[in-house]
């Protein structure tokens, strides 16, 4: 049997196009070579990762040590012009979630060392310095900083329900990367369309609605869209340093009220002196005790429905789809490509249903995690954003600072390090 | 003062929490990083898969798409009358546009000797439609077939048109064979 | 906005979280709901490229025919029973063989199979010697099967691809794709000469087979009938290398000869016309003895498998062909190289064949 299978593979290349002589040429012609252009050097990928690795750098000291708007502007131009323009955005940590996913959900994929680095280098400086990723390296953060002319300032409980849209996001593209259905991430990026000069309509058009939007709204992408912020924020949750408005103390002037325009700057929940109140510890916990256990069990069911409804978006499922409207004869005319091309592969009805069955056992498997996960994350989220942490100071958000550093020059202790006219009211300082 | 223990456990947790992130990252990394190194890989069309259904023209990435026309000269049956080149039932066999098959006139007919005739593809007016590799499957000899072109690819995590591919034509390839090409054991 | 902050407990910041937790659960809730709905409600809609017309290559308007032009109808048909089937032909006797990538299989005429010659590499030709033994053409060889189905001979010939053998006046004439010339054997396999070699001087032009089908027919008034696909011809040539006319020309129009190089095979009738069988558009056709087109035997949308795999574009369909001979009885039968199949066509006014 298995000599049988052998002969049959050393018979297929006789099965393709024959070897036939072209024509003999009495005046000598020679038969030019195939022509095709050479590969691009792999040395580029290892540059990119030394100018993630810079950027990264630079931007963690300009951002907390130097402490200068202008220099993250000029970083951001530049992330922008190279990891944006020059390398069309491609290769880009947000996608490298995706090819992560895949990676470890299947041992036959090996992923690229460049795109391991863009995935973990970004996620390992939010550990240490926060989102200083997103503050000067990012091309999708940048084209959307450095566009913002009239910040308008989004109210705290839209901003915040919507900042679970990440999450719902990464959700989806990780269930469809890990499965091998496709990159989610990669087809809808908004940007791309922008770095590249071209592309689907569709992309082109949602890239330039979210561009417009940014000149008006702080960031629209990557605060209710970016999968990737999505966890770069919950890892600068517990980063060792992250920027802080005042560079020693605060006033509570109230200068820096208004100076986010991504709404990450916490008011002060009581007065310095006041008590921490014991009632809304107690609901806290108590939401914690009943809410997050309940919300993995809802989205988790949730998850499993989606992903077997997330089949039919694999090119698997979708085939078979097909195949099964084209056999109760409600598929219309011309039949798709992909029925001729299945027809035309020889395979058969068993392993297409084989395949599909699998798939869809790993997709509600995976999905029920997956919504699982993000049933503990938004019910965190909401318990968070409704029982804030009593803070007695303007503080930057922990997960949703982005390090742009706009808030500083707004802080007269900060203007005063720096040798500017400032007035401190009160005169209190310490 | 009175905040001094809750601030301790605050740091403590965000720490523990922060050396958690930091072994997380670093296991999965470190399990995806020293797998079997299949890094150098490239994504290419294998002819014998593809069925010419025109999505490489308009599913890459880049506004031109990187796939171009591809041709196996030595497989090639020098014909006057091309398939790949002349519309089906041309009115003469001679150059004039009505003629020609490719909607943007890449491809170059030379006169050679009778009756035999060259075609080369201009891969700066090629958009990878397909429409001659077609054309030369239905007829001829498959000399035509289409290919990604790795001057331009921008090499995608995820080949938007490998994901379109109706056929699952698209395979990753070693970066130094980048191409699946016809007819190379003639060369 | 933040004179109400600075009163952690007031009435108004309850509210605001009881609105958040509804709120955004329910939304949750709702667009989960929405988009589980949706998408188990649409149907996947068919991709279709959204490239204008002009980027589409298109025949169909070819692949249907006249049906006032078909004048022949499918009497039976059988499966040739071979992995990869290449040609056909007829013996004295009246059966059908058909030859393949597997070897040679014997049919009796109505497709009953009778034996099968197994013989190693591809069979692209077969016929039949005076003393009913077989002539296997394959790349650079010919191979002689006795009628009891051992192996003769091999005739060695190097650089040779005989696509069609045709035998006459103890001569055998091969169409050599890969030399474009027909080569004249004796009974024993010794070269006599060679026909058609491309000879300016002389104002030969030659052969012009760009694809591995040429055809080669011994006909009753002692010329012989070539193929030259190329120039899309049937041509006459005496057996001593002299052109003495030809007839057809290229078009996709039902009376002309489609695509870059057809016919790819074809055969005589009893009454001196022609049949011939195109690949690319599948369609087998009847001319007269001058060459006129008289009438469709099996037009283009009788062979479904064939159209479906050249739509397809693949490999196979590049290099496949429609193979004709006529037998004794005047019947006309045909190999699909894709369908697999020998149908029988018969005429429609003589249906009893």
């Amino acid at each position: 049997m298995r000599i049988l299978l052998l002969l049959a593979l050393l018979a297929l290349p006789a099965l393709g196009i024959e070897r036939f002589p072209p024509p003999d040429f009495s005046g000598g012609h020679q038969i030019p070579e195939t022509v095709v252009p050479a590969s691009q050097a792999r040395t580029q990928a290892w540059i990119d990762v030394a100018a993630l690795s810079l950027g990264l750098l630079l931007a963690s000291w300009i951002s907390l040590r130097l402490r200068s708007r202008k220099g993250l502007v000029i970083l951001s131009l530049v992330a922008l012009a190279y990891f944006g323009f020059w390398r069309r955005g491609c290769v880009c940590a947000i996608g490298s979630v995706q090819n992560v996913a895949l990676g470890l959900a299947d041992p036959g994929y090996a992923v690229p060392l460049a795109v391991i680095a863009f995935f973990s280098l970004p996620l390992l400086t939010a550990l240490i310095w926060g989102r200083s990723f997103c503050a000067g390296v990012c091309p999708h953060g940048a084209i959307q900083d450095l566009v913002l002319v009239r910040p308008l300032k989004v109210p705290h409980w839209l901003d915040q329900p919507l900042r679970l849209l990440p999450w719902i996001y990464l959700t989806l593209a990780v269930l469809l990367a890990a499965t091998g259905g496709m990159f989610l991430i990669c087809k809808y990026d908004p940007f791309v369309g922008i770095f590249r000069m071209g592309g689907p309509r569709t992309m082109l058009l949602v890239g330039g609605v979210l561009l417009v939007l940014s000149m008006f709204v702080g960031r629209p992408y990557c605060r209710w869209l970016c999968p990737y912020g999505a966890l770069l924020g919950l890892l600068s949750r517990v980063s060792r340093f992250r920027p802080s408005v005042t560079p020693d103390h605060c006033s509570q002037c109230r200068l820096c009220e208004n100076a986010c325009p991504y709404g990450a700057i916490h008011l002060p929940t009581r007065t310095p002196t006041a008590p921490a109140d014991d009632r809304d510890a107690r609901l806290r916990t108590l939401s914690l005790l009943v809410l997050v256990p309940l919300a993995a069990v809802l989205f988790g069911w949730l998850g499993g429905k989606v992903g077997l409804v997330s089949v039919a978006w694999h090119p698997t499922g979708e085939l078979a789809g097909q195949v099964a409207m084209a056999d109760a004869g409600t598929l219309p005319e011309p039949a798709p490509d992909e029925i001729t091309a299945w027809r035309q592969s020889g395979a058969d009805r068993t392993s297409l249903n084989t395949a599909v069955a699998v798939l869809e056992e790993r997709s509600l498997t995976l999905g029920r995690i997956l919504g699982a996960i993000f049933g503990v994350a938004a019910a965190l989220h909401l318990i968070r954003v409704a029982f804030p942490r009593p803070t007695a100071d303007y503080e930057t958000d922990a997960a949703d600072c982005v390090s742009c550093a706009r808030c500083f020059s707004s802080c007269p202790y900060e203007r005063q390090r720096l040798g500017l006219p400032t007035d401190i009211p009160g005169g209190s300082h310490v | 003062m009175a905040e001094a223990p809750g601030m301790n456990r605050r740091a403590l947790l965000s720490g523990g929490l922060r050396g958690l992130g930091l072994l997380g990252i670093g296991t999965a990394t470190g399990a995806l990083a020293t797998r079997d190194k299949r890094d150098d890989e490239v994504w290419q069309i294998d002819p014998d898969a593809c069925i010419q259904c025109g999505l490489c023209a308009t599913e890459c990435v880049l506004e031109i798409s990187a796939v171009k026309t591809v041709h196996s000269h030595g497989m090639c049956g020098y014909c006057e009358l091309c398939t790949g080149y002349f519309e089906p039932d041309p009115v003469n066999l001679d150059e004039g546009a009505e003629n020609q098959l490719c909607p943007t006139g890449a491809i170059e007919r030379t006169y050679i000797e009778h009756p035999y005739y060259e075609y080369r593809i201009k891969p700066d007016l090629c958009v990878g439609c397909g429409k001659c590799v077609k054309g030369c499957n239905m007829f001829g000899n498959g000399s035509l077939y289409l290919q990604v072109n790795h001057d331009r690819c921008v090499d995608c995590n995820r080949c938007a048109i490998a994901t379109a591919c109706p056929a699952e034509a698209f395979r990753l390839v070693p970066r130094s064979e980048p191409y699946l090409l016809r007819g190379k054991e003639e060369a | 906005m933040a004179e109400q902050r600075s009163e952690p407990d007031s009435g108004r910041r309850r509210l605001l979280r009881a609105t958040l937790w509804g709120g955004g659960l329910a939304g949750l809730g709702a667009l989960g709901g929405i988009g589980v709905k949706r998408l188990t409600q649409d149907p996947p809609a068919p991709k279709r490229p959204p490239l204008g017309p002009e980027f589409t290559y298109d025949v169909s308007r070819f692949q249907t025919s006249d049906p006032g032009l078909i004048q022949w109808r499918e009497l039976s048909r059988f499966p040739s029973g071979l992995e990869r089937p290449r040609n056909l032909c007829t013996t004295p006797g009246g059966h059908i063989l058909v030859c393949g990538d597997d070897g040679i299989r014997r049919f009796d005429a109505d497709g009953r199979e009778l034996g099968f010659s197994p013989i190693q590499g591809r069979v692209h030709a077969v016929a039949v010697l005076p003393d009913e033994s077989l002539l296997a053409g394959l790349p650079d060889q010919v191979q002689v099967i006795a009628p009891d189905g051992k192996v003769r001979a091999v005739w060695e010939l190097e650089d040779v691809l005989p696509t069609s053998i045709a035998v006459a006046d103890s001569r055998i004439f091969l169409a050599d794709a890969h030399a474009r010339v027909i080569r004249v054997l004796d009974l024993e396999g010794r070269p006599l000469q060679t026909i058609g070699q491309r000879d300016p001087d002389k104002g030969i032009e030659g052969f012009v087979v760009p694809s591995p089908y040429f055809c080669v027919r011994a006909a009753p008034d002692g010329l012989l009938r070539i193929a030259n696909p190329g120039k899309h011809t049937i041509e006459a040539w005496t057996t001593d290398g002299d052109l003495e006319l030809a007839w057809g020309r290229a078009s996709f129009a039902i009376d002309g000869f489609c695509g870059c190089c057809n016919p790819v095979s074809f055969a005589l009738l009893p009454d001196g016309g022609y049949v011939t069988g195109e690949k690319g558009l599948p369609r087998v056709k009847t001319y007269d003895e001058c060459g006129a087109f008289t009438g469709i035997v099996a037009g283009t949308e009788s062979f479904p498998e064939y159209v479906q795999a050249t739509q397809a574009g693949t490999p196979e369909a590049a290099s496949a062909g429609i193979y004709v001979v006529v037998d004794a009885a005047g019947r006309v039968l045909i190999l699909d190289a894709i369908g697999g199949t020998v149908r029988i066509m018969v005429r429609k006014e003589d249906g009893d064949g």
